[in-house]
């Protein structure tokens, strides 16, 4: 019997089973990383047989069909993610694997562990207060990572983070309150069914609540103040994972709520996408740490993301899940390059380093190209995708803006790639990881139109709500 | 200046805030999804304590979800926390009386600890409460005792297998009975110990685990060794 | 969105070809460059045949024949000398995407592949030892992509299609705008005068290969579209022409002031590039049709004897390792081949029969004149003039005077003499026969009016003049015979040691080289100053800070204080629900 709870559960027990293995082998238990993730690909895959036709898998508890008890749910969208999530997880343990865990191990692995679990089944589930739960999962485990270097940067990044969550997720934890009490029942698509019952003013405050706390996790503006500081934070390895994976939970979950529960809030959605993706870029005109422009870069792409969700037509939504893809692949690619490269991480102090090292720089440089939005690269299609979903009065910002991403990626590389390469730390194992992840981006662009189909598969649980509700309650197909 | 700032919107927030929560119908009627609980869960569950079963069966996942942060909230703390310098101030030894008098109410409390997380499908409280207070047993051990609790390995494996074998049941309930921690034992006789099903063996694994998990979370604050 | 098929399978083609190229040079360097050759060959004739040449409207089908004819020429330069594996490869692509480009007949192919060249030149510069140009390459030409691609969803958005006939249903004012956009993305391309900067760069740290190809072949991509631009426009443009037609002549004196002042011989020749492709767009800034294949002419002419000097100076290169003017000198005794074409092309620059030059000036100027703007005329023969002075110093810093280097060099390599021959020929049949290029054009221009000049492949008939370009060829190389023959006989120079100069009694140190190509142009820089400030440099820069200083203005926000961050949520929900409600709500 294949559920996705199974999914949920190999990850919990792994974690459990991290802790007790790293009771005896403290070096050891690193290994255990790539394990697991190939064990959920294979579930994954052996999931997506249905899926990919666009039909739903669904995984039941305690007994009961899905008002009356937590249900889990495989739709084509969240599978295209989960899927990105858990091939993205399996690298970057392979990588941490040669360029050496964060030590203490025996902590780092679990917390790796638990924190893909909070971002699986948040894309999972379909019981809002199991997203909240999980949510708590994800921000506590982001924190414990964020700080795991116990330096002070890392410690301050995670505790902006702790206290800019606390309040994202208490505000959620409201919103779903006030919808219980309401509807009486917490289920995503039963709430969706009655969400009329909502008086008008109440859901245009619920959904400010939602919009609020899960944009926190989404790092979408005003809510997205904390990203820069815990990235800049944050040991490398650490950002790698929240950049490239973690921060697509936020992103579907907030999309997730808003189009099958809600129903309502694009607007505002898009609104804030604009505003995001405007002043993200442009912070990183100027500044002189690498890491913060990479963060600011992230996010401007959830702004473009989420302007292309708030769009809320078919081939806007499809290109927002291309965004989503790409941007997790490169950034995946581009943090993993600075970790190898560089330990200092000024303007100054990476001149030259492209020169030093040319796989990991050049790694980096294909990945900018792709973000930027080139060919042979995914970002391509994305690009080409994305603007022609757009309303004609967003096009010349959007357009100026990419502007402003090329001319400071240009500036990053050049500086890279010019002067005298100061000492720094030695490259010390492979980064033959990254290339894969450059050919990933290239490969993809080739398969672009079966990606591109996959994704207007799960356009339209998003655009038909009554779909996704008649599926879900209707027992799944 | 930022202060006043804050304090304006803070007011301003709290004012939107209370002119929404007070015409959201609270303490009203439970709605349709707590009426089927209330009416259904004695005929199928067998628990006599219905939030124990909301708790453990219907809304499972939610429950180990919590379990989950409970555990992440130990690692964390205790990965936060290793290799910080303290400064460790002179203990002071504690009196005879505390002392001799903790040697006694120890295996007391843990005894009610237990006695609380094993009947928690009957009367109220359940793993989570058990599990506290059978760490406040340690908490009063690494105060009063010297030489209590000091192995932080049996704590990890403890609630290292704890957790698995909660897993493992849930698995065990797709696997016998068709979903994710659906019951799969008999129901037992309605009211007495061994009923409700796999309720009181998830609630022995959840209060080990948490009971555990919270003496670990105190060793490591107490600035003990590291597992 | 439909790609058209046939470009993938050009593109595809080469890029195999390039990576093919790539492996066989991996493993030797001989099997390289014979592969090399071998592969690109077979690439281009593969090209020809199956995408029989004639079956392609006029102007595709001349830039088509232009290109494969650079391409060629670039691929024996890279052959006869040490490339980095990798360099086969990216040229390869840049070529192929450029003859996709060329071959496309919808807006979404030209997009795309108008990216991927810019993708693979900016790779294969950054893949060099010089890397500044491939930055400022990315930075102009991703930046002209962007505008190609708003130009894509206007027209897609206004006619709800993708090939180049839509623009034709867009409304008199939407054509303006589309043409302007469009416009601009090819002047970038080509680097017209306020988005040059980054060319000078590209050209001196591309590969010399590649280089010949930039100039030759890739700035046709920007003459192409442009080109297009105009002619989808056709003669609706002749309102907002003016303005480009000033642009045009701005970039050709501007870059010739510039050209001269270069100490770096690739420099030189990027922005000699520059100044004759201001020409060309002028001649399409006109828009009648005389004016219009003057420019067609033009562009072909630079392709051939602009790739034809860059050839020369990396074969230069490849014998000297420098391309540095101050260092050169005297070459003549050693690569006489070489001077010969050098020779050739500067004479094609300056528009000298009887090469190629000569004919697309002439009709330029006849444009010109019958347009009767006088400031573009005179500014047009202003840059006239400069090409001649800067074609001087060139041919003089490298060929003539003392010869300067340590050790004496050999003849260019025998592929880049093929290069080089493969230029000069067409450089000089198409000089006396330049009808042969007006055939290709003769229908497309019509959309300009009728002409009103008539051609036979060696005459041309304007309403001003009747010319045979045969005979004047003939007459010159009669006398350019003559000359010869008087200077071989009846010349009394004589050979002197470079110390038996006017020293004015003054004892000179040997190490002193008495070499007049240093600073060769100094009054030119003294006087004309106030033009040459990098002031378009400057104003770019201005642009970054100022976007710069709203961003740091901006990120005030991100205080770093955790406080003000919960405030920010707080203050949003508040805003909003104003903004929602009209007010806040009523407690009870």
């Amino acid at each position: 019997m294949v559920s996705p709870t199974l999914l949920l559960a190999s990850l919990l027990s792994f974690a459990f089973l991290s802790g007790l293995i790293g009771i005896r082998f403290k070096r050891g238990v690193a290994y255990i990383l790539p394990i697991v993730f190939a064990v959920t690909l294979g579930l994954l895959i052996y999931m997506s047989r249905g899926v990919l036709d666009g039909g739903f898998l669904q995984g039941f508890t305690g007994g009961e069909r899905p008002p009356y008890s937590i249900n889990l749910v495989l739709t084509p969208f969240s599978l295209l993610i989960l899927f990105l999530v858990h091939t993205l997880s399996f690298l970057l343990s392979i990588h941490l694997l040669i360029r050496g865990v964060p030590e203490p191990a025996t902590k780092f692995v679990p917390l790796f562990i638990l924190n893909i679990l909070g971002v699986s089944s948040i894309i999972l589930t379909g019981d809002l207060f199991n997203l909240f739960v999980f949510l708590e999962i994800l921000s506590i485990s982001s924190v414990s990572l964020i700080g795991f270097m116990r330096d002070g940067k890392g410690l301050e990044g995670g505790l902006k983070y702790l206290i800019v969550g606390g309040v994202g997720s208490s505000l959620y934890l409201l919103a779903v309150i006030i919808l219980y009490k309401y509807t009486g029942t917490l289920n995503m698509a039963d709430v969706g069914m009655r969400i009329g019952e909502v008086p008008e003013g109440m859901r245009r405050f619920v959904m400010l609540l939602i919009i609020a706390g899960l944009g926190v996790e989404a790092e979408i503006f005003p809510f997205n103040m904390w990203v820069p500081d815990a990235y800049q934070g944050a040991d490398t390895r650490v950002t790698t994972l929240l950049a490239s994976i973690t921060s697509k939970a936020g992103m579907f979950g907030l999309v997730r709520v808003l189009f099958t529960v809600l129903g309502a809030g694009m607007n505002i959605l898009l609104y804030l996408g604009v505003i995001t993706f405007v002043i993200s870029e442009l912070m990183a005109l100027k500044t002189k740490n690498i890491k913060r422009v990479l963060a600011y870069s992230s996010m401007g792409q959830a702004g473009l993301a989420m302007i292309a969700f708030g769009i809320n037509t078919a081939a806007s939504i499809a290109a927002g899940m291309l965004l989503m893809i790409n941007h997790a692949v490169s950034k995946f690619v581009m943090f993993g390059s600075i970790e190898v490269l560089t330990d200092r991480f000024g303007l100054d102090d990476i001149k030259g380093i492209g020169l030093k090292s040319p796989v990991p720089a050049w790694s980096f440089l294909l990945a900018t190209l792709s973000l930027l939005g080139f060919p042979f690269f995914i970002g391509f299609w994305v690009k080409l995708n994305l603007i022609f979903s757009l309303k004609p009065y967003l096009l010349v910002p959007v357009l100026l803006i990419f502007a402003v991403e090329i001319a400071y990626y240009t500036r990053i590389l050049w500086t890279m790639f010019s002067g005298e390469a100061k000492m720094g730390k030695t490259l010390a194992g492979s980064s033959a990881v990254l290339l894969i992840g450059v050919v990933i981006v290239i490969a993809l662009a080739f398969v672009y139109p079966y990606i591109l189909n996959l994704s207007v598969k799960g356009t339209s649980e998003l655009l038909f709500r009554g779909l996704y509700i008649y599926r879900v309650l209707g027992g799944g197909l | 200046m930022k202060k006043i700032f804050g304090l304006i919107i803070i007011v301003l927030f709290a004012y939107v805030f209370l002119s929404f929560l007070l015409v959201v119908p609270f303490g009203r009627k439970p709605g349709h999804v707590a009426n089927y609980y209330l009416d259904t869960e004695p005929e199928k569950l067998g628990g006599k304590n219905v939030v124990t079963s909301v708790v453990l069966i219907y809304r499972g996942l939610d429950t180990l979800g919590e379990v989950t942060v409970l555990f992440l909230a130990a690692l964390g703390v205790s990965a936060l926390l290793t290799g910080m310098k303290r400064d460790r101030k002179k203990i002071r030894k504690p009196s005879l009386i505390v002392s001799a008098g903790t040697r006694y109410l120890f295996p007391m409390i843990v005894l009610f600890g237990s006695y609380i997380f094993v009947h928690g499908h009957l009367t109220p409280g359940g793993g989570f409460p058990g599990g506290v207070v059978i760490a406040t047993a340690f908490l009063l051990g690494y105060v009063a005792l010297e030489g209590i609790g000091e192995n932080i390995k049996m704590f990890h494996i403890t609630e290292g297998t704890a957790g698995l074998l909660y897993v493992i049941t849930g698995i065990l309930g797709i696997a016998l009975a068709g979903t994710f921690l659906e019951n799969f034992l008999p129901l037992g006789r309605f009211g007495s110990v061994f009923s409700a099903g796999i309720m009181p063996v998830l609630y022995v694994f959840i209060g080990l685990k948490v009971g555990t998990e919270m003496a670990g979370l105190l060793h490591s604050m107490k600035g003990g060794e590291h597992g | 969105m439909m790609v058209n098929q046939g470009s993938i399978l050009i593109f595809t083609t080469f890029i195999l070809a390039g990576l093919l190229t790539y492996f066989l040079a991996r493993v030797s360097k001989m099997s390289g460059r014979i592969g090399g050759a071998l592969t690109g060959l077979f690439s281009i004739i593969f090209v020809y045949l199956f995408f029989h040449i004639y079956s392609l409207p006029g102007v595709q089908n001349l830039m088509f024949l232009l290109i494969g004819l650079v391409y060629v020429s670039s691929l024996f330069l890279l052959v006869s000398k040490e490339t980095p594996p990798i360099q086969y490869l990216l040229f390869s692509g840049a070529a192929g995407s450029t003859f996709a480009f060329i071959n496309g007949l919808d807006f979404i192919t030209a997009f795309i592949f108008l990216e991927l060249s810019t993708v693979f030149v900016f790779l294969s510069i950054v893949s060099g030892d010089r890397k500044k140009g491939g930055f400022l390459y990315l930075l102009f030409n991703g930046t002209g992509g962007l505008l190609f691609l708003y130009l894509l969803y206007f027209i897609y958005m206004k006619t709800g299609r993708f090939d180049y006939s839509a623009i034709a249903f867009l409304k008199p004012d939407e054509k303006i705008l589309a043409l302007t956009i469009g416009f601009l993305t090819f002047a970038i391309k080509m680097g017209t005068m306020p988005f040059h900067i980054w060319q000078p760069y590209a050209y001196r740290d591309a590969d010399n290969g590649i280089t010949v190809f930039l100039s030759g072949a890739i700035s046709k991509i920007g003459v192409f579209g442009a080109f297009l631009m105009v002619f989808l426009q056709g003669s609706s443009f002749r309102i907002s022409g003016n303005v480009y037609a000033y642009l045009g002549v701005i970039t050709a004196v501007l870059a010739g002031l510039y050209a001269l002042l270069q100490e770096d011989a690739k420099r030189l020749l990027a922005y000699s590039s520059l100044s004759q492709l201001g020409y060309v767009v002028i001649g399409l800034g006109l828009a009648n049709s005389l004016s219009i294949s003057g420019a067609i002419l033009h562009a072909v002419s630079h392709g051939i004897f602009e790739s034809l000097l860059f050839l020369v100076v990396g074969a230069v290169y490849i014998r000297t390792k420098t391309t540095d003017l101050n260092k050169l000198g005297g070459l003549i005794t050693y690569m006489p081949i070489s001077f010969i074409a050098l020779l050739f092309g500067i004479i094609a620059t300056s528009g000298i029969p009887p090469t190629i030059g000569f004919p697309s000036k002439w009709m330029l100027y006849h444009a010109l004149v019958i347009n009767g703007d006088p400031v573009l005329l005179s500014l047009t023969f202003l840059a006239s003039i400069l090409a001649f002075l800067y074609s001087f110093r060139l041919v003089y810093s490298i060929f003539l005077g003392p010869y300067t280097l340590k050790e004496k060099v050999g003849e260019a390599p025998f592929p880049a003499l093929a290069g080089m021959v493969f230029f000069l020929l067409p450089l000089l049949i198409l000089g006396l026969f330049p009808g042969l290029v007006l055939k290709f054009i003769e229908l497309p221009v019509v959309r300009f009016g009728l002409p009103d000049f008539s051609f036979t492949p060696a005459t041309l008939k304007t309403p001003l003049a009747t010319v045979n370009f045969l005979t004047v060829g003939v007459v010159f190389i009669a006398w350019f015979v003559v000359a010869i023959l008087v200077y071989a006989f009846a010349g009394r120079s004589r050979w002197l040691p470079v110390k038996n100069n006017y020293t004015a009694a003054e004892a000179i140190e040997d190490e002193r080289i008495l070499h007049y190509t240093g600073d060769f142009y100094r009054f030119i820089r003294r006087d004309m100053n106030f033009l040459l400030r990098h002031s378009i440099q400057r104003f770019y820069r201005r642009l970054f800070n100022l976007f710069g200083v709203i961003g740091d203005g901006i990120s005030r926000i991100y205080t770093g204080d955790v406080r003000t961050y919960v405030y920010f949520i707080l203050l949003f929900i508040l805003i909003v629900l104003f903004k929602i409600k009209g007010g806040f709500p009523c407690l009870w």
